[in-house]
């Protein structure tokens, strides 16, 4: 067979371009551009009405995110004085608790 | 390149006119790459529409407009092996109707010393389908950017993102496959050939 004695690069670039040689060059329909249009479009509207539902979905979650995280501060804030006999943070400051040491001694 | 990186910019910007002019440009270009990679002429527009629309949701994405041309390449041959992959199973392989005729032909041209006959290049074309059909989606990929559209290794390795010894060796593999599946081909042809012939004189005795 003829391919045996060919090179490889020298048969694929004879293959291909017979090949395209067969096939020959493709006109694109003078409507070509316009139908890329419009699906670029129809893809825009369907972007954009996905964009509406989640840009509602993440301010919902935000919203959430928000109030969840000032629970989460709060509590930890308040937590390593819970079992604490002493003043509470929020009653009494630390030059008080300093004041008070002075005069028991 | 055949618009100027200003164009370019300017798309990316969000300036309809100036993709428009893109489209314009590389269209023919574009279309004939496709033409040439599914072989299948009713889905070329389809595939080419495919290929502009990706183009413009992702061209922001483009950070230096020097390398759009092979840019634009990936986005076609991606565009390409998804509609292969898609199609895989739908190409019907006319194998019954080849012949050793086609496979001579053929055989002749890829020699260099005859050219086709304008009688034989439709039975050329449809072993050369079948061929195409047979190279896998990946390498025919390949094999038409570098012996077709003519890509340098340079513009290769932009398209495939990796380096060009790597791209050597592919390119070699790819042609290697291709001349395995030629060879298989034309020997199943060949079979195919003597058996009809063989099953006719059977008849006549």
């Amino acid at each position: 067979m003829q391919v045996k004695r060919a090179k490889f690069d020298e048969f694929c670039g004879r293959l291909f371009a017979i090949h395209r040689d067969l096939l020959g060059d493709f006109e694109p329909s003078p409507a070509f551009s316009a139908k890329v249009w419009a699906r670029i479009e129809a893809r825009r509207r369907a972007g954009a009405e996905d964009m509406d539902f989640w840009t509602a979905c993440l301010t919902e979650w935000s919203r959430w995110f928000v109030r969840v995280a000032m629970v989460a501060a709060a509590l930890a804030l308040w937590l390593p004085f819970a079992n604490d006999a002493g003043p509470g943070v929020l009653e009494t400051s630390y030059v008080d608790v300093l004041i008070q040491d002075e005069l028991d001694q | 390149m055949l618009v100027d990186p200003e164009t370019i910019v300017r798309a990316q910007s969000g300036d309809d006119e100036a993709f428009s002019e893109i489209i314009r440009t590389y269209r023919k270009r574009i279309l004939g790459t496709v033409y040439r990679t599914i072989s299948r002429v009713d889905d070329v527009e389809d595939v080419g529409q495919e290929v502009f629309v990706r183009l413009h949701d992702s061209l922001r994405q483009l950070r230096t407009p020097q390398v759009f041309e092979p840019w634009l390449y990936r986005l076609t041959i991606n565009a390409c092996y998804d509609y292969l992959r898609r199609k895989r199973r739908e190409i019907d392989v006319r194998m019954a109707d080849l012949s050793e005729e086609q496979v001579v032909a053929v055989d002749a041209a890829l020699s260099g010393k005859k050219a086709l006959e304008e009688s034989k290049k439709e039975g050329a074309r449809e072993l050369l389908e079948i061929l195409m059909s047979r190279i896998s989606a990946a390498d025919r990929g390949l094999l038409v950017l570098k012996e077709i559209e003519g890509l340098t290794l340079k513009e290769l390795s932009v398209v495939y993102r990796v380096n060009t010894n790597a791209l050597k060796v592919r390119l070699f593999r790819a042609r290697k496959r291709a001349l395995k599946a030629y060879e298989e081909l034309t020997e199943e042809a060949r079979i195919r050939t003597r058996g009809e012939d063989d099953a006719s004189q059977a008849s006549e005795i």
